[in-house]
């Protein structure tokens, strides 16, 4: 795993804006950024990666298993009680799954730590699956870089497959929010992935979904919403005002109910409690667990409910003032520690390996590099290339 | 390869057309009571078929006319065509005319949905919207405006009530 400095496309802006990718410089700070690349070789993916994020993915399945014959799981992973059922349903009536991230702190050489899963709403999905594809032709094209150069990202191509394979009644309701320019487009590419799967697609607000009189969710032309892909994390649903519709709107939902057990931060802790040792897991435990103590000197406490680093610390034992932290709106349902694995440094900056998994298997690679030890949302995305 | 073969994207970085103003009243449709039928007529392939069918369902599931007594149905529909449709906590039972056939057309110009018998007009066929279609099968001239997708016949009680958590924190959801 190397990085390497390249020479950018000079037009990749437009092109950027002609293939819908036009997050790529929010507020004017630099996000998509090609001035450098990861270059891996296949055995570093297949075998650091690749394997590990498979592996990691049947274990969780033990973990949703357990959680759904276990209440006491549940609880512990602050899912509302009265949605404990629901969540157990769905995985007992297997609803399939569409995809997630795995993040891992990865230098090419040790094995690949899993800070976290991010299995309900991963983002950075368009710019992996569309625009570092994009990048790595025309890259290619222009002598950039090496021909005959690869690249960890079959994203696009199982993404429609796995649509296609969900079971779901022709037309397919997307909603998230409208007013954040990366979640809808991240929304408008899925729902293009799901035409191309030959479903019908219907694009709403979260906000503008309706409940009819008989129970069932309606979009904004009254039509009942039959499966709904959802780029809004379950826990806020679950704590929201139509909540107690869910489980009675008979809508499939995309992601379903019980990938909120793995998209919290317990589930590294319950992982660690069932496989201990595993090489591609960090020592993590709940807060309140005697066992935390454990844990070591310097170590990171994350709460359940995160997103992009948000409430994320990095402590000292013994010391109450974080030596790094990030702040965020996050933290009442608990918190987990988690044993301090830096991510490695390149030049200046901490690339964190983003594993996408589609239908629950290894898909793609999308690669995200703070200057700070906690990734967080002014993270730059940088291509990757697999050696020819 | 590790890689995805080829990408293209059907809607996206793209502006869609905008709809040529209505001026035919008239449109093609093809009419098929079963998906044997359909592939038989030679127009269609067998999955084109099998698709058009599922989205008549989906759309007879959304937009049939719903009756709250048997009798109701059948004064419409005929006597023998209407199916009932078990209670919610909720709602109580309904009766629905079963589908007698779908139309839909190659060109997309008219959204596949179910048609329903009509009560002493062996010659017509209704849309869920109640729009008449004649009772042929294979290609036949329908009005335009029985082209449109059929409108739900769900009432919407309320709305907004997923999204305040995004609103109080001011974020997102991604992660």
């Amino acid at each position: 795993m190397e990085r390497i400095r390249v020479r950018e496309r000079s037009d990749w802006r437009r092109t950027a804006e002609e293939h819908g990718f036009d997050f790529h410089s929010p507020d004017g700070s630099l996000y998509w950024d090609e001035s450098a690349y990861y270059a891996f070789t296949l055995e570093e993916i297949e075998e650091g990666l690749e394997s590990p994020a498979a592996e990691i993915e049947s274990m969780c399945f033990e973990v949703v298993e357990a959680a759904c014959r276990d209440e006491a799981i549940l609880k512990r992973l602050a899912i509302p009680e009265r949605f404990w059922g629901y969540v157990a349903e769905t995985w007992r009536a297997k609803h399939r799954n569409l995809y997630g991230r795995m993040d891992f702190a990865f230098d090419g050489r040790g094995p690949a730590k899993l800070y976290e899963y991010n299995a309900d709403t991963p983002t950075s999905l368009y710019e992996t699956a569309v625009f570092q594809w994009v990048w790595l032709e025309q890259a290619q094209a222009q002598n950039l870089i090496p021909s005959g150069s690869d690249q960890f990202n079959s994203l696009h191509e199982r993404l429609v497959t796995a649509f296609g394979q969900m079971g779901l009644p022709p037309t397919l309701h997307l909603a998230s929010v409208r007013s954040s320019n990366e979640d809808w487009s991240t929304t408008l590419y899925l729902a293009d992935c799901a035409q191309q799967a030959g479903l019908a697609t219907v694009m709403i607000d979260i906000s503008d979904i309706g409940v009819s009189t008989d129970g069932r969710f309606t979009d904004l032309d009254d039509h009942a919403i039959q499966a709904l892909f959802k780029l809004y994390p379950w826990e806020w649903l679950l704590r929201e005002e139509f909540a107690t519709h869910i489980p009675g709107a008979q809508c499939q939902m995309i992601e379903p109910a019980w990938k909120s057990v793995l998209s919290n931060k317990g589930l590294l802790a319950l992982l660690w409690q069932r496989f201990p040792g595993h090489p591609n897991l960090l020592p993590a435990f709940f807060e309140d667990d005697p066992a935390a103590a454990t844990v070591g000197a310097r170590y990171v406490r994350k709460p359940l409910y995160s997103r992009e680093g948000a409430n994320v610390e990095i402590l000292e034992r013994g010391s109450r003032v974080p030596r790094v932290s990030a702040p965020g709106p996050y933290g009442e349902e608990g918190h987990i520690v988690q044993a301090y694995q830096p991510l490695p440094e390149f030049s200046g900056e901490r690339p964190m390996c983003g594993l996408w998994m589609v239908a629950s298997e290894p898909a793609g690679l999308g690669i995200r590099a703070d200057s700070s030890e906690i990734t967080g949302n002014n993270a730059r995305y940088l291509p990757h290339i697999i050696r020819g | 390869m590790k890689r995805s073969r080829k990408i293209a994207l059907i809607s996206m970085g793209v502006s869609t057309l905008a709809l040529a103003a209505c001026e035919e009243a008239k449109t093609e449709a093809s009419i098929f009571r079963t998906v044997a039928e359909c592939v038989q007529s030679g127009q269609f392939t067998a999955k084109q078929c099998e698709h058009a069918q599922a989205y008549a369902i989906s759309e007879h599931d959304m937009a049939a006319p719903r009756y709250k007594t048997k009798e109701d149905c059948e004064a419409v529909a005929g006597k023998g065509q209407c199916e009932h449709l078990e209670g919610t906590r909720r709602e109580p039972g309904t009766y629905r005319p079963g589908i007698a056939a779908f139309m839909f057309a190659a060109s997309r110009s008219v959204y596949p949905q179910p048609l329903y018998r009509k009560a002493g007009s062996p010659g017509q066929f209704t849309t869920a919207d109640g729009r008449r279609v004649p009772a042929r099968i294979g290609r036949v001239t329908i009005p335009q405006s029985a082209a449109a997708r059929p409108t739900s016949k769900i009432h919407t009680a309320t709305r907004s009530g997923f999204g305040s958590t995004t609103r109080s924190f001011s974020t997102t959801g991604r992660s």
